[in-house]
């Protein structure tokens, strides 16, 4: 890919969304941006940057922003966090609390949001709680796959039979791999929603419990960490906790949250 | 009419006569052919020796085409009239040297295209004038006679000279009914001979003769037209005066010969225009009588019957040939019949062809190739093209049924192709996602790692310096223990001072006891002296009390001091605990320092292998994407081959049907089908509805 338009393209991801694409993630780049080239039939990337820059919809943005954004995600993903989790509610309930908040802030593909969903229904066998999940990315692509639940067998592998066999029903598709849906009763429990953590404030008013954003903040400048730090910080209740990737660290950013433990952080 | 008829044999016995007949000494008849092909050949030479010999280059003593002008002169004498012809002439054959001049008398008979010559020596001429006249005369009446016709007139005028003379004249009456006896025979050469009779006689056998004479010209020109009427030749009006009955054989013969004529004009302008095309010609009857009229109109009927037919044909190939094929041949009379069935045939069978074609090609346009034309019903070149049409649809039919099945495997093949590609593409992406979260994650670490080995730095630098402040804090502990025992030989020193004190406040409360004494034996004058001696004992009292104090002090403080300086013993071992806990500690973030810079190192490899193989799969998944969606492109385009083809009926083996063409569109799709809404929040805008409810 030529230079000018990696730039180029960097800086919209940059300004856009706070994505950093560091020199050396040219082929990333154009690995990306080809799909939107063949989806919209454009040939070369100057062509492509064109229409993005000319494209005053806006569509194309989300779009670019969709392909841009990297979605890895699995269920019960980095588990300690939902243990970590499933303990915090457990006080909460013990000190007599019974309505949570939930943010899951780069929700994916929605493993994630139904991992926590997962998790509180689980707890929410013995008492009986009330709770809100927000499931927010940047991608329509992802989100839409989240907001449809569908999963391929090998997907689910981090689930337990019981999990599976209660919070999901067996597809049979006419051709491909087997697939498994989240049943309506957890997915009625989520809201999907598009959201760019890199324009701040964000429209919500929390507070939440618990936020997890994982692995998001190794794809952004510091400064936006900085700003989506202390919205998370804005949007936490006293005593909620953000969870965080394991690679990543609010060492050198403005806060007050404590680190409860590495990658688990709780608003005093 | 009267039957004109001139046997062959008629003919072979008038040659035989002519060429026999002697002119004088050495004359002969002869005939020449007088146009055509045998202008100037002997048809009739003297005995017959020389038949067919051309002479009409022939020359005479002068170097004259005589022959040339004999012929000449026949073609251009009139009709029973005689010409000369004079030349000279040596008769070699005859061995004569006698040269001189030859005459001969020439006739023409034009039925015949005969110029009858009969030539003989000037010399001779004289004498056989007459009997060359007489011969030619002879020949004449031998031709007239053919017709029979004056016969019948000689016997009247037979009759009626028998009649009208003498019976006693017997002779001259045999000689006379002789005479009718040859005119009778068609002789009408034949004259009576004067001499033979009484002289008395001799006007009656005249008068004979002058009848006959009288009768020939006109018989023989009459006969000279009708021959070639005959012969079909049209021979020009008669322009000769003819008297009486005869001037109305004449009209009639003109008559005639007008009739013929308009006749023939009518007929050949007819047939002219008829061969030209123009088959709505007919002949004209205006200018025609009776049978002529008749005639005409029976060849026009006749054109009719032929033309109408022929017209109506035309016509409709005409229409044929314009594709309208309504109307069909009228059934026509007798063996016109075959016209009629012909083209009802033609029309037919170009139906049935077209109908043929026609149901081939509505099944072609249905997709129906298997259908055929029924070829049975037709025969030879018709059954040849719907045999034509069907063996050209075979390979046509074959190819489809080819093209089918090799869709069929196509998009078989380009289905599995679809989605293995699609199974790889999607593996892919979500390897290069993962690969790209690790890569971002490995990022992050090492710059964490960096980081702590910074601080690592740090720490080791820091801890350098509580070694050295720790180290020093013995040293100063040293120094205070130093101070302490100089503060207690302070002390012990102000022990004594204090005792000192003790002492002179005991000797001033003393002296004060004393001096009150003095006082009160000095009354009043020592009361004021008194007040004093109290003020001195009491400020002994105080001074008693401040020393013991101080010596309280003292001692206590000597006894901290000790206890003090116990305490700074165990700090300085603390001291130089901790500096030597310090020393360790600084091992330690050294040996933690090098480590993190080992590790910043090694994850910066790490990273940068897996930034290289983030390339790499970033590439792959770029091509398996691109791949995958020519797959699809494939799929789809091999679905739509599929539907074109199954428009075709083929006879083939059974098909497998529900294959490619009901593959399910991918699941979003089909999602965002059945939810449109559902999906609608996700988008940019509307999301905000959902945020803010948090």
């Amino acid at each position: 890919m030529d230079q000018a338009v990696f730039r180029k393209l960097r800086r919209i991801a940059f300004e856009q969304a706070g994505i950093v694409l560091r020199p050396g993630k040219e082929s990333l780049v154009e690995a990306r941006v080809a799909r939107r080239q063949r989806a919209l039939g454009l040939r070369t990337h100057r062509a492509y940057l064109h229409y993005l820059e000319e494209d005053s919809s806006g569509e194309e943005l989300i779009h670019f922003l969709d392909a841009i954004s990297t979605n890895f995600s699995s269920f019960f993903r980095e588990s300690d966090h939902f243990r970590h989790l499933e303990g915090r509610v457990g006080q909460w309930l013990q000190a007599g609390r019974s309505e949570f908040s939930l943010w899951s802030a780069a929700a994916s593909s929605g493993e994630e949001a139904y991992s926590i969903a997962i998790t509180l229904e689980t707890l929410n066998q013995g008492r009986p709680f009330d709770y809100r999940l927000l499931a927010t990315d940047l991608s329509t692509r992802v989100l839409e796959k989240a907001d449809q639940g569908v999963y391929e067998a090998k997907a689910l592998a981090p689930l337990s039979r019981q999990q599976r066999t209660r919070f999901f029903s067996r597809q049979r598709p006419s051709a491909g791999p087997e697939t498994f849906r989240v049943r309506a009763a957890l997915r009625e429990r989520v809201a999907f929603a598009r959201l760019n953590l890199a324009i701040t404030p964000y429209p919500m008013r929390g507070p939440f419990d618990a936020i997890f954003c994982r692995n998001v903040m190794i794809y952004l400048d510091a400064q936006v960490r900085q700003r989506l730090v202390a919205e998370c910080e804005r949007l936490l209740n006293p005593g909620g906790v953000l969870f965080i990737g394991h690679a990543e660290t609010l060492m050198g950013l403005k806060t007050k949250l404590r680190m409860v433990c590495p990658s688990v952080h709780e608003k005093a | 009419m009267l039957g004109v008829a001139l046997r062959p044999d008629d003919v072979q016995s008038l040659r035989k006569s002519l060429m026999n007949i002697q002119v004088g000494k050495s004359g002969y008849v002869y005939v020449l052919g007088g146009q055509g092909e045998l202008r100037g050949h002997y048809l009739v030479s003297a005995g017959g020796k020389r038949d067919g010999e051309s002479l009409w280059d022939s020359q005479d003593d002068e170097g004259r085409f005589f022959i040339q002008n004999i012929v000449a002169k026949a073609l251009a004498v009139r009709e029973g009239e005689i010409d000369y012809e004079r030349y000279p002439w040596k008769n070699r054959a005859n061995g004569e040297i006698r040269p001189g001049f030859k005459v001969a008398a020439i006739a023409y008979f034009a039925p015949w295209d005969w110029v009858i010559g009969a030539g003989t020596y000037e010399d001779d001429f004289a004498a056989t004038k007459e009997t060359v006249e007489n011969a030619l005369l002879r020949l004449l009446l031998v031709t007239l006679a053919t017709t029979g016709i004056l016969s019948l007139l000689c016997v009247l005028i037979g009759l009626a000279i028998s009649r009208s003379i003498h019976r006693g004249i017997e002779h001259s009456c045999s000689r006379l009914a002789a005479l009718a006896e040859d005119v009778k025979a068609g002789r009408l050469d034949g004259r009576g001979v004067p001499e033979e009779v009484g002289v008395d006689l001799r006007q009656v056998i005249h008068a004979g003769n002058m009848i006959i004479d009288a009768f020939v010209p006109p018989i023989r020109v009459t006969v000279g037209y009708l021959s070639r009427i005959a012969r079909g030749e049209m021979p020009p009006k008669l322009t000769e005066e003819f008297l009486g009955e005869f001037n109305t054989i004449k009209e009639s013969l003109n008559q005639c010969i007008d009739a013929l004529a308009t006749l023939h004009t009518e007929l050949q302008s007819t047939i002219q225009a008829q061969s030209a095309g123009e088959l709505d010609t007919r002949c004209q009857h205006a200018n025609l009588q009776g049978q002529y009229a008749e005639l005409v109109m029976g060849i026009n009927q006749a054109l009719d019957s032929i033309a109408t037919p022929l017209l109506e044909a035309i016509t409709l190939m005409h229409e044929y040939a314009k594709g309208d094929l309504g109307r069909e041949m009228r059934k026509l009379p007798g063996k016109q019949i075959i016209l009629t069935e012909g083209m009802n045939s033609v029309r037919m069978n170009v139906k049935g062809v077209l109908a043929e074609l026609g149901s081939l090609i509505q099944a072609a346009q249905a997709g129906d190739l298997r259908s055929r034309g029924n070829d049975q019903v037709f025969q030879g070149s018709w059954r040849e093209i719907v045999v034509g049409l069907n063996s050209m649809l075979e390979p046509l039919h074959e190819a489809m049924v080819q093209v089918a099945e090799s869709t069929e495997q196509v998009g078989a093949a380009s289905t599995q192709i679809a989605a293995g590609s699609q199974a790889v593409s999607q593996g892919a992406s979500e390897q290069a996602s993962a690969i790209e979260e690790t890569s971002s994650n490995l990022e992050e670490m090492a710059s964490m790692t960096r980081q702590n080995a910074e601080h690592a730095q740090q720490a080791n630098t820091l801890s350098q310096g509580a070694k050295s402040v720790a180290e020093k804090g013995v040293e100063s502990m040293a120094q205070m223990v130093d101070a302490m025992a100089n503060i207690r030989a302070s002390a012990e020193g102000t022990s004594q001072i204090i005792r000192d004190i003790n002492e002179i406040s005991f000797q001033t409360n003393l002296l004060a006891l004393n001096a009150a004494v003095e006082a009160a034996r000095a009354g009043d004058a020592g009361r004021g002296f008194a007040v004093v001696a109290e003020e001195v004992r009491s400020l002994a009292q105080r001074s008693k009390e401040a020393a013991k104090r101080t010596e309280e002090l003292i001692n206590n403080s000597v006894k901290i001091t000790g206890e003090g300086e116990r305490i700074v013993g165990g700090v300085s071992t603390n001291l130089k605990e901790i500096a030597g806990s310090v020393n360790q500690v600084s091992a330690i973030v050294e040996e933690i320092s090098a480590a993190s810079q080992q590790q910043a190192k090694g994850i910066e490899q790490l990273n940068k292998a897996m930034a290289q193989m983030d390339q790499v799969v970033q590439q792959n998944v770029a091509n398996a994407e691109e791949s995958s969606s020519s797959a699809e492109e494939l799929a789809s385009q091999s679905e739509q081959l599929q539907g074109m083809v199954a428009r075709f009926k083929l006879h083939r083996a059974a098909r497998r049907d529900g294959g490619a063409g009901a593959a399910a569109p991918p699941s979003a799709e089909v999602a965002r089908r059945a939810h449109p809404a559902q999906a609608a929040h996700l988008q940019a805008g509307a999301g905000q509805g959902v945020l803010v409810k948090f």
